[in-house]
């Protein structure tokens, strides 16, 4: 049985005039133990506000629509909120996008860490401190400097200090919103290494947030692709760099440039992401389509390419 | 033809403010070393792309040739057309500032919420030109907004920055820097702040803008499959100082320094390699205020022998246009693979 079930999954927002945002419409994946999602799309996509449902972490103004989250097959939506408050951290954890701006800056590193351990764990002050030492050196980082501030950190070190934190409560599912995206690329391949042995040892599954497709090779097993809160393509990372049907997909991986590959000015996707408080006619994706027709006005079919490579169009989507 | 900007061993040295009890015990006072001896010539309409990890020194030196440090901190010589760009009295050479322009990373944070397109774009003008008709001025706005692909450039006029996408920010950003006309345009990281969708856009335009304006370009990035795809050459920057430098095709193709090696090999290649074991480089750009004797590379240097500890390599030819601090260990290096 999957870890984690997510079932036709429906969210809006309730904006100021009546107006409703329907930032994610219907989605539907699952997450096994060891396994690593990435919820791949540009901003506006419904990536994010899909992670913090999970969790529970929706703003006020956020309506469920529809759906089931079930976590260890319980169901995430109607739990008691005492019971969610057991499974934040405990049983997933996240690691946010702006490791400069998360941390506070008037605390120690200490004070921050040993606080959060002992916010959701009845442990004594000296077990946690001892956890709080435990989880730097797990981090790579001296357990010394967690009594220095974070403006003394790099980001890098910042980056793996939240990492540290996400895993206090030695949860079973990390969810990392776009861990890296602030970071150079030699720092993000030493947070992408050290995430990777992480997971081995402690067994943990991963959700990652991100928009760039270039690096899911470097960490995940499958991508979710999101468009305008639906899941256009899914599958495993292999399928979807060697066999990408989706229009969007195929757009999103020449938007890199890959060395070794054709030299030049990578491909971009015309035009803008859809107004989601207006009602969808048939594919999100046509104005942008390159390949757009006019049976594109009607609701695309979902295809089935082979095992759980899946995407959402009306082309049989030859590459 | 000749160069259109020309760096002879520029240096940028920052003092460190000393602490009162420095000062009573009589310490030295300390230096950090951003940018240690770069020689780069631009050519017009060149892209030079200057790669490095944070830390290496790389807006540094962009800054130093935008001249927007003090002159006091900058040393050697910057020419622009073969002319020193300082005078000797330590003055910045008027007319400058309306040859070379920068655009920074982020264009939520560089725009002034508070005031309208057209007068964050006339800005520059305003200060190179006190006495432009109001007419003019309005004029030339228009013309950079549409230049920098925001058509109708008259809609932009007295909209704020908060009503426009990240996009079209960032094309604000462009029209400000080509208001001024400038032959060489800095640009600091420009699209690692955009979505992917913009960013392949904003590129197409700065190219477009090459094109049609022989505008140069000095790409500064982390970036090296970016630099590879858009530059023409390829500077690569460590603690202040160029380790390798040539055609992007000979820098990426046959890379002759280890330090280009791992930047090169540690960019993502869309392919599973999660088994692969990656030549990962440990730590961070060490300190540079106490610069280490020998090659500035050398304590996170995979291959660094005794060599390496003592003397300072220099810049040497290592193939067609092609020049590298360090190549002795190349063909090493081959047999071990």
């Amino acid at each position: 049985m999957a870890l984690l079930e997510v079932d036709s999954l429906k969210i809006a927002f309730e904006l100021t005039g009546g107006k409703r945002l329907k930032a994610v419409n219907g989605i539907s994946f699952s997450l096994d133990e060891g396994e690593t999602l990435a919820l791949v799309g540009e901003s506006g996509s419904g990536k994010t506000t899909a992670a913090l449902s999970l969790m529970r972490l929706l703003p006020k103004n956020a309506v469920i629509d529809g759906g089931e989250i079930r976590y260890k097959q319980r169901d995430v939506l109607t739990a008691p909120e005492g019971m969610i408050q057991k499974l934040r951290w405990k049983e997933i954890a996240m690691i946010f996008q702006g490791a400069m701006n998360a941390l506070n800056p008037v605390l120690t590193i200490e004070k921050q860490m040993v606080e959060a351990i002992l916010l959701h764990e009845t442990v004594s002050n000296e077990a946690a401190y001892a956890r709080a030492e435990m989880l730097m050196r797990r981090v790579e980082i001296d357990p010394k400097r967690l009594k220095q501030y974070p403006h003394q950190f790099s980001g890098g070190m910042r980056q793996r200090v939240m990492i540290a934190m996400a895993l206090a409560c030695e949860p079973k599912i990390v969810i990392g919103d776009e861990p890296t995206t602030a970071l150079d690329v030699m720092v993000q391949a030493q947070i992408f290494e050290l995430l990777e042995s992480l997971k081995k040892e402690m067994g943990l599954s991963m959700i990652l947030i991100t928009h760039d497709l270039s690096i899911l090779g470097d960490i995940c097993d499958k991508v979710a692709v999101m468009y305008a809160g639906e899941i256009v393509e899914s599958g495993s990372v292999e399928a979807i760099y060697e066999d990408a049907r989706h229009p969007y997909t195929q757009k999103l991986l020449a938007a890199y440039p890959i060395i070794g590959k054709k030299r030049g000015l990578p491909d971009f996707i015309p035009g803008q992401p859809l107004d989601m408080t207006k009602p969808v006619q048939g594919c999100a994706f046509y104005s942008r389509c390159h390949k757009a027709m006019p049976i594109c006005l009607s609701r695309p079919p979902l295809r089935t390419v082979e095992g759980a490579h899946q995407f959402l169009c009306h082309l049989e989507g030859e590459a | 033809m000749d160069a259109l900007i020309e760096l002879k061993n520029v240096t940028v040295k920052f003092p460190v403010k000393p602490s009162f009890i420095d000062v009573l015990k009589g310490k030295p006072q300390r230096v950090v070393h951003a940018v240690n001896g770069v020689d780069l010539t631009v050519m017009p309409g060149e892209i030079i792309a200057l790669v490095g990890e944070s830390g290496s020194g790389k807006t540094t030196l962009g800054k130093a040739i935008n001249a927007l440090h003090p002159s006091e901190v900058v040393g050697g010589t910057i020419c622009f057309e073969g002319e020193p760009i300082f005078g000797t009295d330590g003055k910045l050479k008027p007319g400058y500032r309306e040859k070379v322009a920068m655009i920074f990373q982020d264009p939520y944070q560089s725009l002034n919420p508070k005031q309208t397109i057209e007068k964050i774009v006339a800005e520059p003008l305003m200060i190179q030109q006190k006495n432009l008709s109001r007419d003019k001025m309005r004029a030339s706005v228009v013309t950079a907004l549409e230049q920098a692909g925001l058509t109708p450039g008259e809609s932009f006029l007295n909209r704020y920055p908060h009503e426009l996408s990240g996009g079209q920010r960032q094309r604000v950003v462009i029209a400000g820097a080509l208001i001024v006309k400038p032959k060489l345009i800095i640009a600091d990281e420009p699209v690692s702040m955009l979505d992917v969708s913009i960013r392949s856009e904003i590129l197409k335009l700065l190219m477009e803008l090459r094109e049609r304006q022989q505008i140069a370009y000095l790409f500064i990035t982390h970036d090296i499959a970016l630099a590879w795809a858009i530059a023409d050459k390829i500077a690569v920057m460590y603690l202040g100082t160029i380790l390798e430098y040539g055609s992007a095709e000979n820098v990426i193709q046959s890379p002759q320094n280890p330090y280009t090696q791992a930047l090169i090999e540690i960019m993502p290649k869309m392919k599973m390699r999660r088994s692969e074991k990656r030549a990962l480089l440990t730590g961070e750009i060490p300190d540079p205020i106490d610069l280490p004797k020998g090659c500035v590379f050398q304590s996170r240097c995979p291959r660094a022998a005794d060599g390496c500890m003592h003397e300072k390599p220099k810049l040497t030819l290592v193939g067609e246009a092609h020049y590298s601090v360090c190549e002795c260990r190349l063909e090493e290096m081959r047999v071990n693979e």
